[in-house]
């Protein structure tokens, strides 16, 4: 691997100072947000971290044309959506909608003489005499139903997402330590479905059907020294014929020597659909690893 | 609608009114005739279909108001009751009104007073149905409301002018809107 080479007897001085690979005029292949710039191979950004905490994190913050699951209530008591007897909470009615089964016979009064559309349960929870099936009616279209997004955050959950597995040079393991000056390979290590996508789950009640799809749009580099590297992509895996080069996708170099805790924030974007609606979705997975960079001294003796 | 569960609970029960319910409605009505007749026959007064139909809003008015006295002193009654006095946005604002009750363990008990004030032919609807326009002062000053403690949590003022959009429907006038005017 990359640091064990660096380690190496016979290193020259001229290695360690590896100039940075030329940016790229073009613009950058990916969209590296707004606190991160293009430098030509990845995006980067210097400032000091946002200090997130390592581990997994299913965030529901931020993004566009993203739908909040809804909360219901009755005035100031909240009242769960869904009820597992009862059905869906309609605000407009102040009851536990379902549909009624079995249907009544189009002879019975609620159908009015209509054929087409059905009859629906309107009830309350039981609470001493109260409580219960309140009435029944006729509606067109379901009155109540599931919310999307809460369908679509089932339906992320069924994903089972993870964040990458770090892959890194030099390695978190004994005995592996980088260097200052030296480049250091960031990537996703064995990529898959659950930690990189896409991926594509559905969430279904009350016979309507959500479908999601997510996948990683790119992965935040924390590389704790206060540094900050957004790669688009799951970054190239350094084998040890690349020698001292940079990555050519995504990486990094040390200044100071010191043993540095790498976070990587993989950030998907769940697209979902269904019920007539659709949105956005973003999910943000850590995994972190720890690494230890030196410093090559040159001792003159005699 | 406007109505608030407050002016709906004051202007909810309505079983003691017949006497001023027959006061205020042109309901056919036995006239009996002097007493120095060897063998008294009751003369009725007939209505016009026009005037029958006035008398029928008035009735479908004073029904609807049975009916939510019941169901809110009976917090088992069901709710399907309504289908009968109402329909439309009525329906909806009354049965969103009980079951609101129900929600929050609310019983009623008394009943509400309905004094109408006047009833007039409003023409077709959109759907071509025949409507009246019924206007009544509903007094709710007789009724209470209490929560599961035993607490009456209805305040004053206890009288509200309601006026009341009734629809001919295939089996009955049923009351479709009601508004509240302000008090009374």
């Amino acid at each position: 691997m990359l640091i064990r080479a660096l380690a190496a007897v016979g290193l020259t001085v001229g290695a360690l100072l590896l100039g940075p690979t030329p940016a790229n005029a073009a613009g950058p292949p990916v969209d590296c947000g707004s606190d991160a710039k293009w430098d030509g191979r990845q995006c980067k950004i210097t400032a000091t971290n946002s200090g997130r905490s390592g581990g997994t994190t299913l965030s529901d913050s931020g993004g566009g044309g993203r739908s909040a699951p809804r909360t219901c209530s009755f005035g100031s008591i909240p009242m769960p959506c869904q009820d597992a007897q009862l059905g869906w909470w309609s605000a407009s009615k102040s009851c536990y909608i379902q549909l009624s089964d079995p249907q009544p016979p189009q002879s019975a009064a609620a159908w009015g003489g209509r054929a087409e559309g059905a009859i629906y349960d309107c009830a309350l929870p039981r609470r001493g005499v109260f409580g219960g099936l309140q009435y029944r009616f006729w509606s067109s279209t379901a009155p109540a139903g599931p919310d999307p997004a809460v369908l679509a955050q089932q339906a992320i959950a069924s994903m089972n997402l993870r964040p990458i597995s770090i892959g890194i040079v030099p390695e978190d393991r004994p005995g592996s330590v980088g260097l200052v000056g030296m480049p250091v390979w960031l990537w996703a290590a064995s990529p898959d479905a659950q930690s990189w996508g896409p991926i594509t789950r559905s969430a279904s009640a009350s016979g309507v059907t959500v479908t999601a799809t997510a996948k990683v749009q790119r992965v935040r580099w924390q590389l704790g020294d206060g540094a900050v590297v957004v790669c688009g992509g799951k970054g190239t895996v350094y084998e040890d014929r690349f020698g001292k080069a940079d990555s050519p996708t995504c990486g990094y170099t040390y200044r100071k020597q010191g043993t540095y805790t790498v976070r990587a924030e993989s950030q998907w974007s769940v697209a979902w659909s269904g019920m007539g609606a659709s949105g956005t979705i973003p999910v943000l997975l850590t995994d972190s690893t720890t690494i230890t960079i030196g410093e090559l001294q040159v001792i003159t003796t005699g | 609608m406007l109505l608030n569960r407050n002016t709906l609970r004051r202007a909810a029960l309505a079983l003691a009114l017949p006497l001023l319910v027959a006061a205020c409605t042109a309901t056919p009505s036995l006239d009996p005739t002097p007493s120095s007749t060897p063998t008294p026959t009751p003369s009725v007064t007939s209505l016009s279909p026009a005037e029958q139909d006035l008398a029928n809003a008035r009735q479908g008015v004073v029904k609807l108001w049975d009916v939510v006295d019941r169901l809110t002193n009976d917090p088992q009654a069901s709710l399907q009751d309504l289908d009968a006095v109402a329909s439309g946005d009525a329906l909806e604002f009354f049965r969103k009104n009980l079951t609101g009750y129900r929600l929050e363990q609310l019983t009623g008990s008394g009943t509400s007073i309905v004094e109408l004030q006047s009833a007039e032919a409003a023409g077709n609807n959109a759907d071509g149905l025949r409507t009246w326009t019924v206007t009544a002062c509903i007094d709710t000053s007789k009724t209470k409301l209490v929560d599961t403690s035993g607490k009456n949590v209805t305040a004053p003022p206890y009288r509200f002018q309601h006026r009341s959009i009734v629809v001919e429907r295939a089996t009955a006038l049923l009351v479709d809107q009601d508004q509240v005017l302000g008090t009374c």
